[in-house]
């Protein structure tokens, strides 16, 4: 299937999860997995956990724990 | 700064909780948790924090959107796999489950034991039988208050491009599924038998807006299956949906206010089960008891020999994975290799996850020769040294003068070279499958079992475990 990190195509197999899109992300664009692995959201803003399946043409973005935190909506997270 | 937020709005939701509507309205606050993969140990604060809202409110329901089970060794390989979860369900008084994808993976005999002991029924519409006895799964439930109120709950399960709920299919022998979306509509009615209608799904958030945007009947979704935070609840057609993470971390409260029986106002948050400062004791001292899980010290089988480095330890990983059908190739990435040695003698489950504790998935890729070359020769070059071990094959790498590998030569278990042209079922961990290029025109899919459980059937299946001296990747310099 394909989904979308970042705006980035990725192609994963069928049963993936978030952590396996991120992954192939970062393989994607040539740069290893970041020791801490940034947060991955939907594409109505929600924060999605790495252990949460997607779907074909799901959309991801990534974004760093420490920016997130700046963000209200997520302070309790 | 963040204390006093705390504070603050620890101080708001306790007024919201105390601070009953208008006389003439009705409050039903509806909890909700999904995907609690098995884990237990949050279970004390949660029944804690949901005994806490139901004695400050009248009408409080409970539910799970799915996946119950699977996801720790202590509920999976439990003497009744499974059971742990559904006693601590049964005590802290759910009111429905959906049924995940994940409930089919202990099959569907050990399916059928869980839902008998379990004290409230599970719920999926879109489930049509074909030749096995009908488990026992509702479509939709309509549950009566004690002020008359009726409260319909659809329940609704994902399937996949396959058209199959994530499992392995062999777990849904007899059974065939519709689409969650397309089934739904047929129970439209429920909106005119019920004062509120709720969709307990498990097809995941972007299926659940869809379904929202299809169904104004529903006056809210809780959903699960991909383990989204709804941290901004959102209408989407006037259908509030809610998601609550995964793990049993959090717990969505949606408040719905009813005017002569008619929802006139609603609204959701996400509560952090770790903020909350109670804890059941009588769970605490379950829990404890299925902790101390005396299946996780089985003897499955023996080695032989001591099983030493990622050679004979990698080979015996693989070897389980091949011996899964259709599988004839299976590798396995040196850093999945979490331990350095299995010692001589009895071989114990808990030894298996200490060897393989990442609970990553087997996924199945039709490869030809050629990819496979490619995908030995990838992971060659990431740190110019073997990195795969490997089953059905020996490989050789060629390495050039900069260390890099500039051909593969594959031979057969008989020593025979493979038929250039023949296409192999293979097997990788969803770690490899994901993070390692290669080249593959299968984009291949999960087999649904993962790597630790496949090792484990294969340990109980072969007894006696003997690797001494096994080599099947071998480095040899260009000449």
């Amino acid at each position: 299937m394909t989904v979308f990190v970042n705006n980035i195509e990725v192609t994963l197999f069928t049963g993936a999860r978030v952590i396996d899109a991120i992954r192939a992300y970062y393989s994607n664009i040539h740069h290893n997995l970041p020791d801490v692995i940034p947060v991955a959201l939907d594409d109505f803003g929600n924060i999605v956990e790495m252990d949460g399946k997607i779907s074909h043409l799901q959309r991801l973005y990534t974004i760093d724990h420490e920016v997130l935190l700046e963000t209200d909506q997520y302070e309790n997270f | 700064m963040k204390i006093f937020r705390f504070i603050l709005s620890s101080l708001l939701l306790s007024i919201a909780l105390t601070v009953s509507a208008g006389s003439d309205t009705t409050k039903v606050v509806v909890l909700s948790v999904n995907d609690m993969h098995a884990k237990i140990d949050n279970f004390p604060k949660f029944k804690s924090l949901v005994d806490s809202i139901r004695s400050v409110h009248e009408h409080v329901l409970l539910f799970a959107a799915g996946d119950n089970f699977t996801g720790n060794p202590i509920v999976d390989q439990f003497p009744e796999p499974g059971y742990p979860i559904i006693e601590l369900m049964n005590l802290t008084g759910f009111n429905a489950s959906a049924l995940g994808n994940h409930e089919f993976d202990y099959g569907q005999d050990v399916l059928a034991k869980r839902l008998a002991q379990a004290n409230f029924p599970f719920l999926a519409a879109n489930i049509i039988y074909e030749s096995i006895t009908p488990l026992d799964i509702k479509p939709f439930l309509v549950l009566q208050m004690e002020n008359g109120l009726k409260i319909g709950i659809l329940g609704l399960i994902q399937i996949n491009e396959a058209g199959l709920p994530d499992t392995h299919p062999a777990k849904l022998t007899g059974i065939k599924f519709d689409k969650g979306i397309d089934i739904a509509p047929n129970y439209k009615w429920l909106a005119d038998s019920s004062d509120v209608l709720i969709g307990l799904s498990h097809l995941g958030f972007e299926d659940d807006v869809l379904l929202a945007e299809q169904m104004k009947e529903f006056d809210l979704i809780l959903g699960g299956h991909t383990h989204t935070m709804v941290s901004n609840p959102q209408e989407y057609n006037n259908v509030l949906v809610m998601q609550a993470g995964s793990n049993l971390k959090y717990v969505s409260m949606t408040t719905l206010n009813l005017v002569e029986n008619k929802v006139v106002d609603k609204h959701a948050q996400l509560l952090n089960i770790s903020n909350h400062r109670g804890s059941d004791s009588a769970l605490e001292a379950l829990i404890a008891g299925f902790n101390d899980n005396k299946e996780l010290n089985q003897v499955i089988g023996t080695a032989v020999h001591p099983l030493n480095g990622k050679d004979e330890l990698g080979s015996l990983m693989t070897d389980a994975m091949t011996a899964i059908l259709p599988l004839e190739i299976a590798f396995q990435n040196n850093g999945g290799i979490r331990v350095d040695m299995i010692p001589q003698g009895n071989i114990t489950i808990k030894d298996v996850y200490q060897l393989d504790p990442f609970g990553n998935e087997i996924i199945h890729f039709k490869l030809s020769v050629t990819e496979i070359k490619s995908l030995i020769s990838n992971a060659f070059n990431r740190g110019k040294e073997i990195d795969l071990q490997v089953s059905g094959i020996n490989y050789t790498v060629i390495q050039d003068k900069d260390g890099l590998a500039s051909d593969i030569i594959i031979t057969l278990p008989d020593g025979s070279s493979p038929d250039e042209n023949r296409i192999f079922n293979t097997g990788l961990s969803s770690y490899l499958a994901s993070s390692y290029d290669f080249d593959h025109k299968d984009t291949g899919h999960s087999l649904y079992t993962i790597t630790a459980q496949a090792l484990i059937n294969f340990i109980k299946a072969n007894q006696e475990i003997n690797y001494q001296g096994v080599k099947r990747t071998f480095v040899k310099m260009a000449e």
